[in-house]
């Protein structure tokens, strides 16, 4: 022992010193005062105000004033109060969303929404629907009301019935941070193909694998969701950048199957981050299993001069975790799971997981199809069981596709192997073709159904996704996101096989960080603009990122997750080319998964502003690069007007892609993004006007 | 502009005045409140909290008493009634960053493991008793301004102090914390 501590007097000695080496590691935050400040107006310092309103009038004043003040508040505060009755007291959320389209360019602007008035929101017609959703009722309530009062009274008192008009505004702050994030979701009609018929005329829809052409159609009758994409936001308006980490991989693995069965990819299919996180990037581990290994690069923009791109990559510990599982297989029987081959898929898959558990864990089994189909039901049990193995392999379609029902046994299952085994990890592993066509078919609605009450032992939902045709990405990919889990994309069951291997299974089995989210906040003296790619559904507001809020992602095990962003610097920023800046702070929050302690780790994005993503020496990261800007373009095929400049980007990404070859060329992962590439950029050549300049050599 | 002035002019409505209290006082209260809470971001919305209900409250305030005891009273308050609506508790030893746990330019090894030796015992310690050696020792109130930020009798705190110390010698002489340290090196 390097200090004594004998007496009480060396011992306070030693305290006032250990504080004073702590003190500088436990400053308050630069932009405290400006928090607070912001505050201050509305406080009134003579008569008591209610925490509510204060909160409220803070984060009006911050953002959404000049938005609510054009119009439309009162009519949203409405619909708000009749959405609100939905939720249930007890859960203290309640959602909003609104159906009509034009919602969704006021909710992409959420973040210039300070700057840029014009962009309001538009007043609610009655053809919008909304649909409040998880505000923790207790930032609403909290000192004023008592808790169990219904939240649409909250509602109705605090703001429509009893405060004046700038007060209901306020109320909006919290209905508006979500809306924000469910207006994506709903705010484009989701779109269904015409059914097989229109698939059938056209002429290579049942072309082969790795086709030279594929198909102009996209594959009949599958649903996906288009979610507008970020914009540049200037930093003077908001610095701020949060959003949930994802390690889904699902959108990737699907376009990819889609190229490879003959079909187009589906622009309104690709969220950038899952093209970017299906790729391993190759990290280095952090030194510990505290936390991450944050990562920085940054490089020239490979299509714009003006431009950096910068990645920032989140490498999650190894950690190893011998507490056992218990695991629930809720399998889609219905008759929609007929086509090819998924039911061999699900099974597969299904029979690798049983066979990759321990002794100490426990596995159940519900099939379903319009209900739940109670003779093949497997109460939790030894994995090694013969009735589990039965039951799997009995596993055949029929009838039609109730997920809730399938979703609700199992859970109730879950719920109460998880009270006779509180020391395990829970998880609900959810194999479908996402069809659901009986009782709840929306994703938000058979959540509900499955709401998990118990945030420090939780339910994890897994869902696997198996088919091309009839498919629907939406409810598989909100499930998992919104319940706690991940979700992946199965193509055949080889696949299935290897992606439960009993080494895969233990690291995706094991969580490290639960409710994981970052912030990165751009120096505004050197950073202009920026813009994240992808990540559309997972961009959150900067408030929330206080919270532990489930749909932020878990991470397990060894996982790594890689964000880029584009951004335009200061033209004096542009001239210290030679050295190396600091563009940005990153801060990730987490829950560890083991205790439920919320943690948080910082790092800085730092490099030089001159170099480029082939002197970085790492071919790796001008992959990522690649695959970023490709997936972002590309996904912008559909939204009109650029595709010529999608045409000319493309274009230039695959000769880049190509010139890795000598690198990479030895990577399974390569080829296949570069047989996708060259689709991408010939689709889009095809689409583009004729008569423009396209800007590219050949 | 001193303590007193400050108030007088925060008690007119100034801004300024009140920002001058912040900047002089935040480090002292968010330190104290991650080291009560063990959480940041819980930390940083308690300090905000107390701070607005200081500006709330200023007007009440007799001018020319010590201001620093006045507003960790306050952040007391704020911990506790938060702690009683979330029911969170968490230790000090979740509030570091990676880079803390290991030594600064400058800093031995060894000064290193003493920082985390004395982390785990504080750590260790009951609520209570990590909550007077960190407003006596990190925010270095007096035994009576700490009696009366935590509302109890001078004598409790010192026996509170008094325990708590020697808990911690003795947790740092078992040497206990030092052994799981080095095991995960």
């Amino acid at each position: 022992m390097a200090s004594n501590y004998g007496s009480d007097q060396e011992m306070e000695r030693a305290l006032r010193e250990h504080f004073e080496a702590e003190a500088e590691d436990l400053r308050a935050p630069q932009n405290l005062w400006q928090s607070i400040e912001g505050q201050m107006d509305l406080q009134p310092t003579r008569h008591p105000v209610t925490q509510v309103r204060r909160k409220i009038l803070g984060a009006l004043k911050q953002n959404w004033f000049p938005m609510m003040a054009t119009g439309g508040a009162v009519a949203v505060a409405a619909s708000a109060v009749f959405l609100a009755s939905r939720a249930t007291q007890d859960e203290l959320q309640y959602e909003a969303s609104y159906a009509a389209a034009p919602a969704a360019p006021a909710a992409a602007a959420a973040p210039a929404a300070t700057a840029a008035p014009a962009m309001a929101m538009p007043a609610a017609t009655p053809a919008e629907r909304v649909v409040i959703k998880e505000v923790p009722v207790e930032r609403v309530v909290e000192k004023t009301v008592v808790k169990e009062v219904p939240v649409e009274r909250v509602v109705r008192e605090t703001v429509v019935k009893e405060v004046p008009v700038e007060k209901v505004v306020t109320r909006e702050v919290f209905v508006e941070k979500v809306v924000e994030k469910v207006v994506q979701v709903e705010a484009a009609p989701m779109k269904q193909t015409p059914p097989p018929a229109a698939a059938a005329a056209a002429p290579q829809a049942a072309a082969p694998q790795r086709a030279a052409t594929p198909a102009p159609a996209r594959p009949p009758a599958t649903t996906f969701q288009d979610y507008t994409r970020q914009p540049f936001v200037a930093t003077a308006e908001d610095a701020v950048s949060t959003f949930s980490l994802d390690t889904d991989r699902t959108s990737y693995q699907l376009a990819l199957s889609w190229l490879q069965e003959g079909y187009e990819i589906e622009p309104d299919s690709v969220r950038a981050e899952e093209w970017i996180n299906a790729f391993d990037y190759q990290y280095e581990l952090p030194p510990d299993d505290w936390g991450f290994a944050i990562t920085s690069d940054v490089a020239m923009h490979p299509l714009d001069g003006s431009k950096h791109l910068v990645r920032i990559g989140f490498q999650a510990a190894e950690v190893a975790d011998d507490r056992p599982l218990n695991v629930t297989l809720v399998l889609d029987a219905s008759g929609s799971m007929g086509d090819g081959n998924r039911v061999d898929i699900a099974r597969a898959a299904a029979e690798a997981i049983r066979q990759s558990l321990r002794p100490q864990d426990r596995l159940a089994v519900v099939h379903f199809t319009e209900g739940v189909i109670h003779e093949l039901t497997v109460e939790h049990t030894s994995p090694d069981a013969s009735v589990v193995q039965r039951s799997i392999q009995r596993l055949a379609p029929h009838g039609s596709t109730n997920v809730q029902a399938g979703l609700n046994q199992g859970v109730r299952l879950a719920d109460r192997i998880r009270h006779e085994r509180p020391e395990a990890y829970n998880y609900v592993i959810l194999m479908s073709d996402g069809v659901a066509n009986v009782d709840a078919t929306n994703p938000f609605a058979i959540l509900e159904s499955a709401y998990d009450r118990n945030a420090l032992n939780p339910l994890r939902l897994i869902t696997i996704g198996v088919g091309i045709n009839n498919y629907n990405d939406v409810l598989l990919e909100q499930l998992a996101q919104h319940g706690n889990g991940w979700y992946r994309y199965l193509d055949n069951t080889g696949q299935a096989q290897a992606t439960f291997s009993r080494d895969n299974w233990l690291a995706l089995s094991t969580p490290f960080a639960d409710q994981t989210r970052a912030q990165v906040t751009w120096d505004p003296d050197l950073v202009r603009s920026w813009r994240i790619i992808g990540y559309e559904n997972r961009v959150t507001s900067d408030q929330s990122f206080a919270e532990d809020r489930k749909e932020f992602a878990e991470i397990p095990s060894g996982a790594a997750t890689t964000v880029f962003y584009e951004i335009e610097l200061h033209d004096l920023t542009r001239t210290r080319a030679g050295q190396e800046v600091t563009l940005a702070n990153v801060e990730l929050r987490w829950v560890v998964a083991e205790t439920g302690q919320s943690r948080s780790q910082r790092s800085e994005v730092r490099g030089r502003l001159d170099s480029s993503l082939r002197s970085s020496g790492d071919p790796l990261l001008e992959l990522g690069a690649i695959v970023a800007l490709s997936a972002d373009r590309y996904g912008g095929l559909y939204d009109g007007d650029y595709v010529a400049e999608i045409s000319s980007d493309l274009t230039e990404l695959e000769d880049r892609l190509r010139s890795l070859n000598s690198s990479l060329g030895g990577l399974g992962a390569y080829q296949d993004f570069r047989f996708m590439l060259e689709h991408m950029a010939e689709r889009a050549r095809a689409q583009a006007p004729p008569a423009a300049p396209t800007g590219y050599s050949r | 502009m001193t303590d007193e002035q400050a108030v007088l002019r925060c008690q007119n409505g100034e801004h300024e005045a009140f920002r001058h209290l912040v900047e002089r006082y935040k480090d002292v209260l968010f330190g104290t409140a991650v080291l009560m809470t063990g959480n940041r971001a819980l930390a940083e919305e308690q300090v905000q909290e107390a701070l607005l209900a200081a500006w709330r409250g200023i007007s009440g305030f007799q001018s020319g008493r010590p201001v620093k005891p006045w507003l960790v009273r306050i952040l007391v308050n704020a911990v506790v009634s938060q702690r009683r609506r979330r029911a969170i508790d968490t230790v000090p030893l979740e509030t570091h960053s990676h880079a803390d746990d290991r030594p600064s330019p400058g800093e031995t090894v060894e000064a290193n493991l003493d920082r985390q030796a004395i982390r785990e015992a504080l750590g260790g310690l009951s609520r209570d008793h990590r909550q007077v050696v960190v407003l006596r020792y990190f925010a270095d109130l007096t035994v009576p301004e700490l009696a009366e930020a935590i509302g109890v009798r001078e004598g409790t705190v010192k026996s509170r102090l008094s325990r708590a110390l020697s808990q911690l010698r003795e947790q740092l002489a078992s040497g206990g914390a030092r052994e799981a340290y080095s095991h995960g090196q």
